[in-house]
C-alpha cells in the first residue's frame, strides 16, 4: 500500500505540472488582460502608459519566462499576488476557504444522511410505492439545476415564508445559529444531486449484494430481515458507496462556484469565478491549482480508504 | 420510464425544430401593454420587463441548449473516442501519452474547467460547446479504452491479424463494433449532463447572450424579478429538468438494455 501511495503522488506531482501548464496557458488564451480592465474600454490611454501597465504586472515578459516565475515561486510556496487586490493569494484563498469547506461538507453530510437510507429502503422494499418513488425522486434529483434550485428555494421562503436568511456570512464558531441558517439553503442545492447519486449507486450494490447465497443463507437462518438488510447485507455494500460518496466531494468542490455565486457566499469558488472576470492571473491559476491539489487528494484518499476497507484488494501500482 | 422519458425527449426536440411554428410569438417581440404580465389567456407563461413572451422564449430557448448538448456530445464521442481507441489498441507510448494528458484534464472538477475554458474563449454559445466537448473528450476516452484493452486481447482479433488485416481495420471493423455499448450509453448520460452544464454556462453568462434566450440566461435575467415576476424564472428551470430528466430516463433505458452488467 505504501508503494501504491508513493507511486500516485509522484503521478499526482507530474499531473499537477501538466496542469500548471494548461491553466498559465488557458489564461493567457483569454481575450484582454487585466491591463485592458484596469483602462476600460472608453478611456483614452498613451501607448506609453499601457506599455507600462503591461510592464508593471510582467507581460512584456515572454510567456515561458512569466511561467518559470510562477513555478519557481510555486516551489518555495509562494502562491503569488493577486493583481486586483494586492493581497497574497495564499491569504485570500485561506480567507475564503472556510466557507467552501463548511457547504462542502455540510452537502455531503446531508447528501450521505439522505441519500445512504433511501438506497437501502428502495433496495429492501423493490417494486415497492417507496422504491418507486426514491427512483423517481433520485431522478428528479439528478436532474434538476442547481441555480434554478437555489432560485426556486429563496423564492419560496422569502416570498411565500416571509423567511429570509441573513445577508452577511457569519463563521461557525463566531455565531453558530446564524452561519447554519445561512448555510442550510445553498447546502441542500449543492447536496441535492449527491444525494441522488449516492441513494442510486446504495441501491444498486444492496440489491446485488441481496442476491448473493450467504444473504439466503442469513435468511434461512431464521435471522429477522431487518437484521439481514442491516446487518450483513449493508455492511458488504458499503464498499463502492464509500467510493462514491468520496468522488462526490471533488464534484461537490466544482459545483460550489455556481452555488456560491447563487446564494453571494464568499469562497473559493466564487473567488475563481471573480478572479476569472478580472483577468486576475496570479489569483485564478493558483486557486485552481489549490481545488485540484485539494481534489486530486480527496480521489486519492478514496482509493487508500478503498484498500483498507476490502482487503481483497492489493494494489500493485 | 424510457417510453416517457422518450416522449418528453421528443417534445423537446420538436419544440427546438418547430420554434418559429410552435412560438406564440418571436423570441424577442416587446409588447409594451403586458409588461411583467402574469401567466394568463394573453400570455400563457407570462411575460418579462420588456413584454416578452415567456413561453415563446422557453421554445426558442430549447434551441441553444440541444445545438450546444448534440454538439459537444457528439464531438467528444468522436475525439475521444479516437484518443481512447489509439491509446487501447496501440498501447505502450501512444497509451501513456494521452493517459497523461487525460489525468490533467481530470484533476480540476468538471464544472470548474468547463467555466475556465468558456471564459478563455469570451462568452458565447460555440464557448460553451468547446468547453463541454473539453470536459467530455478525457471521460469518453476513458470508457473505450478500458473495454478495448480487454477486446484486443481476445483470440477472434489475434486471428484477424493473422489473416493480414492492417491496425486500423482491425481497430474500426473489428474491434469498435465489439466495444461500443458501454460508449453509447456514456453518451447518453453525458448528453443530458451536456443540457445542465450549458444552462450553467448560460447562468453564469458564459454562454448565450441576450437577446438569444436560452434558459440559463432568462433564469439569470429572472432573478432580479424574483419577487415581483417569479415565473420569469420558474419555466425555464421547468423546461430544464423536463429535458434533463427526458434523457436521463433514456440513458437508464439504454443502460439496462445495452450494458446490463453496469
Amino acid at each position: 500500500m505504501t508503494r501504491y501511495v508513493v507511486i500516485r503522488l509522484y503521478s499526482m506531482l507530474l499531473t499537477l505540472l501538466g496542469l500548471t501548464l494548461l491553466v498559465f496557458l488557458m489564461l493567457r488564451l483569454i481575450p484582454g488582460t487585466v491591463v485592458e480592465q484596469l483602462i476600460g474600454a472608453d478611456a483614452v490611454v498613451s501607448p506609453a502608459m499601457v506599455a507600462e501597465l503591461r510592464r508593471f504586472f510582467g507581460l512584456d515578459q515572454p510567456w515561458w519566462l512569466q511561467y518559470s516565475h510562477w513555478l519557481s515561486g510555486l516551489a518555495h510556496g509562494d502562491l503569488g499576488t493577486s493583481w486586483r487586490t494586492g493581497k497574497p493569494v495564499v491569504a485570500l484563498i485561506l480567507e475564503r476557504l472556510p466557507v467552501t469547506i463548511e457547504l462542502t461538507s455540510l452537502a455531503v453530510a446531508g447528501a450521505l444522511l439522505l441519500g445512504i437510507p433511501a438506497g437501502i429502503v428502495s433496495a429492501a422494499r423493490r417494486d415497492h410505492a417507496v422504491d418507486n418513488l426514491t427512483r423517481v425522486g433520485a431522478l428528479l434529483g439528478l436532474s434538476v439545476p442547481v441555480f434554478w434550485q437555489g432560485t426556486m428555494l429563496i423564492l419560496f421562503f422569502s416570498i411565500y415564508l416571509r423567511w429570509m436568511p441573513p445577508l452577511m456570512w457569519v463563521d461557525f464558531f463566531t455565531d453558530p445559529r446564524r452561519n447554519l441558517t445561512i448555510m442550510v439553503l445553498p447546502a441542500i442545492c449543492l447536496g441535492t444531486a449527491s444525494a441522488a447519486n449516492i441513494a442510486r449507486i446504495t441501491r444498486a450494490c444492496m440489491l446485488d449484494v441481496l442476491r448473493s447465497e450467504y444473504i439466503r443463507t442469513a435468511s434461512a437462518k431464521g435471522l429477522t430481515r431487518r437484521l439481514v438488510v442491516l446487518k450483513h447485507a449493508l455492511k458488504n455494500a458499503l464498499i463502492p458507496i464509500v467510493t462514491v460518496a468520496g468522488l462526490q466531494i471533488g464534484i461537490l468542490l466544482g459545483g460550489t462556484v455556481v452555488v456560491e455565486e447563487v446564494f453571494t457566499l464568499p469562497g473559493v469558488g466564487r473567488l475563481v469565478l471573480w478572479s476569472i472576470y478580472q483577468r486576475d492571473y496570479p489569483l485564478t491559476q493558483s486557486t485552481i491549482l489549490f481545488i485540484a491539489v485539494m481534489f486530486m487528494t480527496i480521489n486519492l484518499a478514496v482509493d487508500v480508504l478503498y484498500g483498507y476497507l476490502d482487503p481483497r484488494i492489493r494494489y500493485s501500482g | 420510464m424510457v417510453v416517457v422519458g422518450a416522449v418528453g425527449a421528443l417534445a423537446i426536440v420538436v419544440m427546438a425544430l418547430g420554434a418559429d411554428v410552435l412560438a406564440p410569438h418571436p423570441p424577442d417581440e416587446q409588447n409594451f401593454d403586458l409588461i411583467e404580465a402574469r401567466p394568463g389567456a394573453k400570455a400563457v407563461f407570462g411575460t418579462d420587463r420588456f413584454g416578452r413572451d415567456v413561453l415563446s422564449r422557453v421554445i426558442y430557448g430549447a434551441r441553444v441548449s440541444l445545438y450546444v448538448a448534440v454538439t459537444s456530445t457528439a464531438l467528444a464521442m468522436l475525439v475521444g473516442g479516437a484518443f481512447g481507441l489509439t491509446a487501447g489498441y496501440a498501447g505502450g507510448t501512444w497509451d501513456n501519452a494521452i493517459n497523461r494528458v487525460m489525468d490533467v484534464f481530470f484533476s480540476i472538477p468538471g464544472l470548474l474547467l468547463a467555466v475556465g475554458i468558456a471564459a478563455m474563449r469570451g462568452p458565447g454559445v460555440n464557448s460553451a460547446v468547446v468547453a463541454i466537448t473539453i470536459l467530455y473528450t478525457p471521460l469518453f476516452a476513458r470508457v473505450m479504452r478500458g473495454p478495448v484493452l480487454a477486446e484486443r486481447e481476445k483470440e477472434y482479433i489475434e486471428a484477424i491479424r493473422a489473416l493480414g488485416a492492417t491496425r486500423l481495420v482491425v481497430a474500426l471493423k473489428h474491434l469498435l463494433p465489439n466495444v461500443l455499448s458501454p460508449f453509447v450509453v456514456q453518451g447518453t448520460v453525458a448528453f443530458s449532463q451536456a443540457i445542465l452544464i450549458e444552462a450553467s454556462l448560460s447562468y453564469l453568462g458564459l454562454s448565450a447572450q441576450p437577446p438569444t434566450p436560452s434558459w440559463g440566461n432568462m433564469l439569470n435575467e429572472g432573478r432580479t424579478y424574483l419577487e415581483t415576476a417569479p415565473w420569469i424564472s420558474v419555466f425555464p428551470g421547468v423546461a430544464i429538468m423536463v429535458a434533463v430528466l427526458a434523457f436521463n430516463l433514456i440513458g437508464d433505458g439504454l443502460r439496462d438494455a445495452l450494458d446490463p452488467n453496469a
